[in-house]
């Protein structure tokens, strides 16, 4: 008798299991085929490029801009202040970071022991934060700076988002639900405008895909006139559905990028990048 | 005539809103900061359910800044719309709790 | 004395019919035209609402009529008599669409406050035109 009572609780503990991991692999692999079946003509490592993958006419303008690049003075500027700030302890950014090199590849985590997603932007202000400095801004500035400079030593290596055990699950399904959550006074969520209605226009702007949306960041905006991160981005999203925007880094907008990032799995890296 | 209604001990919110909605009521109303703070008590609630909007906590700020400048009956206006505002987004969040997941890609 | 007041009487008559017919008239006219003015104001003023960012924007999503740059994110807007018999129908998409499809991209601008009802019924004359 205690053998089966000690048989079923395995067999429910082990289908439980499969049941937890199961679920996000079945949605990765569910929302890729959606957008490889909405757009058929675009290559599979294309969706990096966002709108540039679906529309000729954006992608000529596009390239244009790329051969004199404006995010090119944030990757400087980043690597300058990489290399050359000293915390109050004499340590610099390289004694948590190592050279920078493929780094990007590495977030975002799920931290086991914070049982929290750790993204590049928020392991950059722990850092600081362990050798005595002030946490820098997240959306924009020299943060922004430091991850173009990161993220660009890290172009053509593979999104890896690995989502195991439970905390890491429950991470995932945080940033499931906000992603297909309405929000604001226009009622909208994030599925609304990126998915369905991916390749369409608002106005005279082509709303992008969300397969490969965190590929590229951070991103130089024509709009900002300036670089920004994944979480400006976010904030600017909340803004125009007309809901109140949250700080960068907040649990909400971490979980969110953990969510996409799996859902990108396997495509690559390519930041930063040039948006209108 | 609201007062009439209810008795003092029982001037509830209710009766409080009434006066809310109905601007041209009493722009005099000594009661505008309990309103105020009840109709931000909404947006708050609305907040820690992830669905404040994104101006609703400006138009309180102007309310109270009509108030204080003597304008009460826009005061009133903006703390109506405000109300509106805080309880719109907390049907929101009532609604998309049921809603998000049939919108999952499966 | 008889003659004299018949003409006076006439001309009292006279003066009064005219004055009567003047009035009259004008004020039909006035009527008319009044009634002319509103509603070519209410379906101005209706489309004005629907293309302008800052109210209606409904060019973001739809194609209509002579707007310039819309989206394509929702169907274009033609024929609405014949795809809205029932006015009350079009109201309440625009109003509430979330009552037809809880899962629609269109914003219930009447439940949201984006509108109200009079913007929402200038809204829907200016779309019968269409």
């Amino acid at each position: 008798m205690k053998k089966l009572v000690f048989l079923i609780t395995g067999l429910t503990v082990a289908l439980y299991g499969t049941i937890l991991f199961a679920e996000p692999e079945a949605e990765q692999a569910a929302f890729k085929s959606y957008f490889h079946n909405k757009f058929p003509d675009v290559d599979k490592p294309d969706f990096i490029n966002g709108v540039y993958a679906l529309d000729s006419n954006a992608r000529e303008q596009w390239m244009e801009i790329e051969e004199f690049p404006p995010y090119e003075i944030a990757i400087d500027e980043g690597e300058a202040l990489f290399n050359n700030t000293r915390f109050t302890d004499g340590k610099s950014y390289s004694h948590c970071f190592g050279t920078g090199q493929h780094l990007r590849k590495k977030y975002p985590y799920f931290d086991k022991e914070r049982t929290q997603v750790v993204t590049m932007e928020l392991a950059i202000n722990d850092c600081r934060e362990k050798h005595g400095a002030k946490p820098l801004k997240y959306k924009i500035g020299d943060l922004a700076k430091i991850s173009a400079y990161l993220s660009y030593h890290s172009r053509g290596d593979v999104i890896d988002v690995i989502v195991s055990g439970p905390a890491a699950i429950q991470a995932y399904n945080k940033g499931k639900e906000y992603y297909y959550t309405k929000r604001g006074q226009l009622n909208f969520a994030c599925v609304d405008c990126h998915v369905s209605s991916a390749g369409k226009r608002l106005r005279t702007e082509i709303l992008s895909p969300s397969l490969g949306h965190v590929s590229h960041f951070p991103v130089y905006r024509l709009k900002w006139g300036s670089i920004g991160t994944l979480h400006r981005r976010f904030s600017g999203c909340n803004s125009q559905v007309r809901a109140k925007s949250q700080p960068g880094q907040s649990e909400d907008y971490r979980n969110l990028e953990f969510f996409l990032s799996y859902m990108s799995n396997d495509l690559e890296f390519n930041g930063p990048g040039v948006r209108r | 005539m609201t007062i009439s209604i209810f008795s003092t001990s029982k001037l509830s919110i209710f009766g409080l809103c009434v006066f809310a909605l109905n601007v041209t009521a009493n722009p005099t109303n000594p009661d505008f900061n309990a309103l105020w703070l009840e109709v931000d008590s909404f947006r708050k609630e609305a907040g820690i359910q992830g669905h404040e909007w994104r101006d609703t906590a400006k138009i309180l700020l102007g309310a109270r800044k009509e108030f204080k400048v003597g304008n009460n009956e826009k005061a009133f206006v903006l703390l109506s719309k405000a109300r509106a505002e805080s309880i719109a987004a907390l049907a929101q969040a009532a609604r998309e709790k049921k809603s998000w997941e049939r919108r999952v890609i499966k | 004395m008889t003659e004299i007041f018949s003409l006076a009487r006439c001309r009292v008559y006279l003066f009064r019919s005219i004055m009567f017919s003047l009035i009259s008239f004008s004020s039909t006219y006035a009527l008319s035209k009044g009634t002319l003015d509103i509603e070519t104001t209410r379906v101005e003023q209706g489309e004005k609402l629907a293309f302008d960012r800052k109210s209606g924007n409904c060019l973001a999503c739809h194609a209509i009529g002579l707007g310039t740059m819309s989206g394509n994110l929702a169907p274009p807007l033609f024929a609405m008599k014949e795809r809205f018999p029932n006015p009350q129908k079009l109201t309440q998409q625009i109003s509430n669409s979330l009552l037809s499809n809880e899962d629609s991209i269109m914003p219930p601008f009447g439940l949201h406050g984006l509108l109200n009802e009079d913007q929402i019924s200038k809204i829907v004359d200016y779309l019968y035109t269409l």
